[in-house]
């Protein structure tokens, strides 16, 4: 197989997940899953509040190790890796865009943007770190803006810099959780745009939880969840 | 790594200020403590061995001794000379000793009547020059008995409360029973921490140039021991040795070690000033806890955050405990700094006479500063880092 890519890079199976609630009850947030997530692929989650997606896409984003089934990244069962290997793994191989943009205030833009690259321990020299954020601030729109501050900037702006940060370390999977839920919709759309063009230019796996079924019918695959169930799949091909 | 620590610690400034406040009290009074222990001690030694002799000192009194044979004499002096501890004489004599201020021997000639009216008693030592490594006299000009007097040129070191009256280059010396007036050269003042006008004579040459002044009644012999011997000991070589020379009869007169006193005294101050930097150093810890756990409650979104886009356990607990240390770091030099400048300080208001030398900058002091520092920002900065690192990083979704 020396050469040839696997287009799978994510196999879920049978994997169940659990919390125990306040009130001693156990409650079970994603239940029996079996999915394949493949390179270069879209996928939207969608479902009521309380369905289980942000569960689901949480230990998706090797968040969340409280499971049971079988979890396969890239042909590495995941749940025998220590906190520091899965730490790594995450760092170098996975982005993150959140609802609410989750940018470190304090930090100027290509601060918030080279933390990843600390944490996956990128060899990069500093010309080469300002190199790369210079260009990928570039492709998201905001040349110009690195040493801005979080908060001087609009939500669709900070959505940006949240990608930017997300495609820094060049990873395989980006996962995003309502990317477009705290802002308005031609900002959204013009967002989505943004993500499914650097996806498809990277080769990149997508997996996003939205409500909105218009930004969940840009994505190539559509996975509808109920009381942590994924009961219904919706694929273009 | 480093950068994002010292970034850190710019989100609060006066946090960061307020919790190296803090820490430097406590540090500043377990240095104080330490700097009391070690030059507090030097100095209390320093005082009492200029007033009781270096601890511990025995000494001896001789009586019945042939004094007057000089060769006998010089026979007592070589011998303890050959003592490997210091040792040093005195002499007692039958007649008191007054001295009067002279500008210069040449007039003495002429002005025998106005020098006789001016003679005034004063307390005499008459000794040999090792009588400074018994006791602690610092000089303030000139310098100490050297055993070099000669027949015209006899010398004497005056302390500092005779200095008002000695304002001349010379003094004589006489005897009531005598109309000689002996001259002596001053050659140093010295401060002798005595509040009685005291002239030192080298007893060496006035043995040997003066004898209508050399009237011995007894003798005392000093005995610093440097090298462990018992009282027994000392007593038994010193016997051989007047034995062998003078002869006379030996007694044992007593043991000076007043130094030692002070030890408890100032062992209890230490202990009271570290008891008062280790409660200070505690509540500066309860401090760093408190801040950083309220600290932590509003960086937590922050750090999970971090924990998503990579961060491990061991990444939060050194940003969190790192700017700890980077304070503690910072709050060492301080402290080190105030410590030296301190020292130094004492050094510098110090007189050139004083009976302590200018101190040393203790080492340990620098080596307390630094493990207090790190102690105090490890106990305080850990249990906030282990709960950062406790964080699930599935949260940062929520």
């Amino acid at each position: 197989m020396d050469g040839v890519i696997d287009e799978s890079l994510i196999k879920i199976r049978a994997l169940t997940a659990t919390v125990k609630l306040n009130n001693g009850e156990i409650l079970t947030t994603v239940s029996n899953a079996h999915l394949e997530l493949k390179r270069g692929h879209s996928y939207a989650i969608v479902g009521k509040s309380g369905s289980g997606k942000t569960s689901l896409i949480s230990i998706i984003g090797l968040l969340n190790r409280c499971y049971q089934g079988e979890y396969i990244y890239n042909g590495t069962p995941v749940s025998t890796l220590s906190d520091r290997k899965l730490s790594m793994l995450r760092a170098n191989n996975i982005g993150f865009v959140f609802q609410n943009y989750s940018l470190i205030k304090h930090l100027r833009v290509w601060e918030n943007i080279e933390l990843p690259l600390l944490y996956a321990k990128k060899s990069l020299g500093k010309r080469q770190r300002q190199d790369h954020i210079h260009k990928l601030l570039k492709s998201v729109g905001l040349e110009g803006k690195e040493n801005d501050y979080p908060t001087n900037l609009s939500g669709g702006e900070q959505q940006r810099v949240a990608i930017a940060r997300a495609l820094v370390v060049s990873p395989e999977a980006i996962l995003c959780d309502e990317p477009t839920g705290a802002l308005d919709k031609k900002t959204g759309q013009q967002i989505m745009s943004l993500l499914l063009r650097v996806v498809k230019e990277n080769k990149i796996m997508l997996l996003l939880v939205t409500h909105d079924p218009d930004i969940a019918h840009t994505c190539d695959t559509i996975f509808r969840m109920d009381e942590g169930r994924i009961c219904y799949v919706e694929n273009d091909s | 790594m480093l950068k994002m620590i010292l970034k850190d610690l710019r989100i609060s400034p006066v946090r960061s200020v307020l919790t190296s406040i803090s820490m430097l009290v406590g540090i500043i009074a377990m240095i104080a403590s330490f700097l009391v222990g070690t030059l507090g001690s030097g100095y209390l030694v320093a005082v009492n061995a200029q007033i009781y002799g270096w601890a511990p000192t025995y000494s001896f009194s001789v009586a019945g001794s042939c004094f007057e044979d000089y060769s006998k004499l010089e026979d007592l002096f070589l011998s303890l000379e050959r003592v490997e501890d210091h040792t040093a004489i005195t002499f007692s004599m039958r007649e008191d000793v007054r001295f009067a201020p002279v500008t210069s021997i040449s007039s003495l000639q002429n002005s025998n009547m106005a020098v006789y009216k001016e003679l005034l008693p004063v307390d005499v030592v008459f000794t040999t020059s090792p009588y400074n490594q018994i006791y602690n006299l610092p000089m303030s000009s000139g310098e100490w008995l050297n055993g070099s007097g000669s027949n015209y040129s006899l010398e004497i070191v005056i302390n500092k409360e005779a200095e008002s009256y000695f304002n001349t280059p010379y003094a004589v010396g006489n005897v009531g029973s005598s109309l000689a007036l002996t001259p002596f050269h001053i050659i140093g003042i010295v401060n002798d921490g005595r509040d009685v006008a005291t002239v030192y004579i080298d007893a060496y040459s006035v043995a040997q140039y003066v004898p209508a002044m050399w009237q011995v009644q007894n003798a005392t012999i000093y005995w610093n021991s440097t090298h462990g011997l018992t009282t027994e000991q000392i007593y038994s070589a010193l016997s051989d040795c007047i034995a062998d020379t003078v002869g006379g009869e030996l007694e044992y007169s007593g043991r000076s070690d007043v130094g030692n006193t002070y030890d408890s005294v100032l062992s209890m101050l230490q202990i009271g000033l570290l008891v008062t930097s280790f409660l200070l150093l505690f509540v500066s810890i309860l401090g760093q806890i408190n801040i950083g756990l309220s600290s932590l409650e509003q960086r937590t979104h922050e750090l999970l955050i971090r924990r998503a886009i990579g961060a491990s356990r061991s990444n939060i607990v050194l940003l969190v405990l790192g700017s700890q240390l980077i304070l503690s770091a910072f709050v060492c030099v301080v402290s080190i700094l105030i410590s030296i400048l301190l020292v130094q300080g004492i050094g510098m208001y110090l007189p050139a006479d004083s009976p302590v030398p200018s101190p040393d900058y203790p080492i340990l002091v620098a080596i307390i500063a630094v493990v207090a520092s790190v102690a105090t920002a490890l106990l305080g900065g850990l249990l906030p880092a282990l709960k950062a690192a406790k964080l699930e990083p599935a949260l940062a979704l929520r």
